[in-house]
């Protein structure tokens, strides 16, 4: 069972590409926890698996994760909902928690929008170098030209293009002047 | 009758004789008269041009007296207004230099004023030249790298940058 959940977790963050997703993710799964639970055993017949199923299924369809739900639809149609009981799920969303926090998330301002490949393909590099998994969330600013500006953590670095020419302006006009004070 | 004729002939002949002495006598009393008036005449002409000529010379005395007068007052005037004239002379010659060097000082001032401010105005304005025409090169090249830039080449600087991004992070 354990290594279902961890299965589970890594399959669910193989899926995600973007920060909204993760963190509607912690919503949903936070969600679906609390219509699951202890609670929900007690007062609604929590013994019988059909109408088990049934509340999962309908907690599961309320979800707004679109990933999440299909994911999760199409692991309670494949398998059981064994998953899904009160403290097995507890335990997958403190581990799926735990797994969320070591996601590095980049956000990256760039001038195009690039394919999905792409950016699947420089998430795996960076999560292989970095040996973690790193989510890539992109923003489009045509006005930096190129390059990008790479938000991580608390950290802004800034390899765009208009930056670039703005610090050669910037250069340029400092020559330009101490040229001219020297004369 | 011839003596008739005679007689009337000798008296005509004596009234013609007569006749011709008193006109002739007659015409030598007019003729000392002409004379005497034309001597009177002439004397008067005469003392007249004399007189006529005595108050010439006076008045050439008097007018050439003027003359002398006038000029040697024209001499005292042409050496007093020399004296002047080289005095002012001097004077002005002064002034003239005096008012030449402030003016030159003057001018070279406002040349030098002019030529100072018209430098700094043109090193202000290469300045601002320069400056605007970094601009313009950085936005020329903003542009056409808006332009020229392909899909691989945002790709490669994409990447690139999160290459320095980790060596920084790394550092």
């Amino acid at each position: 069972m354990e290594n279902d959940i961890g299965k589970i977790i890594d399959d669910i963050i193989l899926l995600v590409d973007k920060k909204e997703q993760l963190d509607q993710i912690i919503f949903d799964v936070s969600n679906i926890g609390d219509e699951i639970g202890y609670k929900s055993v007690v007062d609604k017949n929590g013994d019988d698996p059909a109408e088990r199923k049934e509340l999962v299924k309908n907690a599961v369809s309320k979800i707004k994760s679109e990933l999440m739900k299909d994911y999760f639809n199409k692991y309670i149609n494949e398998s059981n909902i064994l998953i899904f009981e009160p403290n097995r799920f507890k335990n997958f969303q403190d581990q799926l928690q735990a797994e969320i926090k070591k996601i590095i998330c980049i956000r990256l301002t760039i001038a195009v929008e690039l394919k999905k490949e792409d950016t699947k393909k420089i998430s795996t590099k960076l999560s292989e170098k970095m040996e973690q998994k790193v989510l890539i969330d992109i923003t489009v600013d045509k006005s930096i030209v190129g390059g990008a500006i790479i938000h991580k953590d608390n950290y802004i670095f800034d390899f765009s293009v208009k930056s670039k020419l703005g610090r050669l302006a910037d250069e340029w006009k400092l020559a330009i002047e101490e040229a001219n004070s020297d004369a | 009758m011839p003596l008739d004729l005679l007689i009337n002939v000798f008296i005509t002949g004596l009234c013609l004789l007569g006749m011709g002495l008193y006109f002739n006598h007659r015409e030598k009393k007019l003729h000392s008269v002409a004379e005497k008036r034309l001597y009177s005449f002439k004397d008067q002409y005469l003392h007249h041009v004399a007189r006529r000529k005595v108050k010439e010379k006076e008045e050439i005395a008097k007018l050439k007296e003027l003359a002398r007068k006038l000029e040697e007052k024209h001499l005292q005037m042409i050496v007093s207004e020399k004296k002047v004239t080289v005095q002012n002379k001097d004077y002005l010659e002064i002034e003239v230099e005096k008012v030449m060097k402030q003016a030159q000082e003057k001018a070279r001032q406002i040349e030098e004023e002019t030529k100072a401010s018209s430098q700094i105005f043109l090193e202000e304005q290469k300045k601002e030249v320069q400056m605007k025409m970094v601009d313009l090169v950085m936005g020329v090249t903003e542009k056409v790298l808006n332009k020229t830039l392909a899909y691989d080449d945002h790709k490669k600087m994409i990447e690139e940058a999160l290459a320095d991004m980790e060596g920084e992070d790394g550092e």
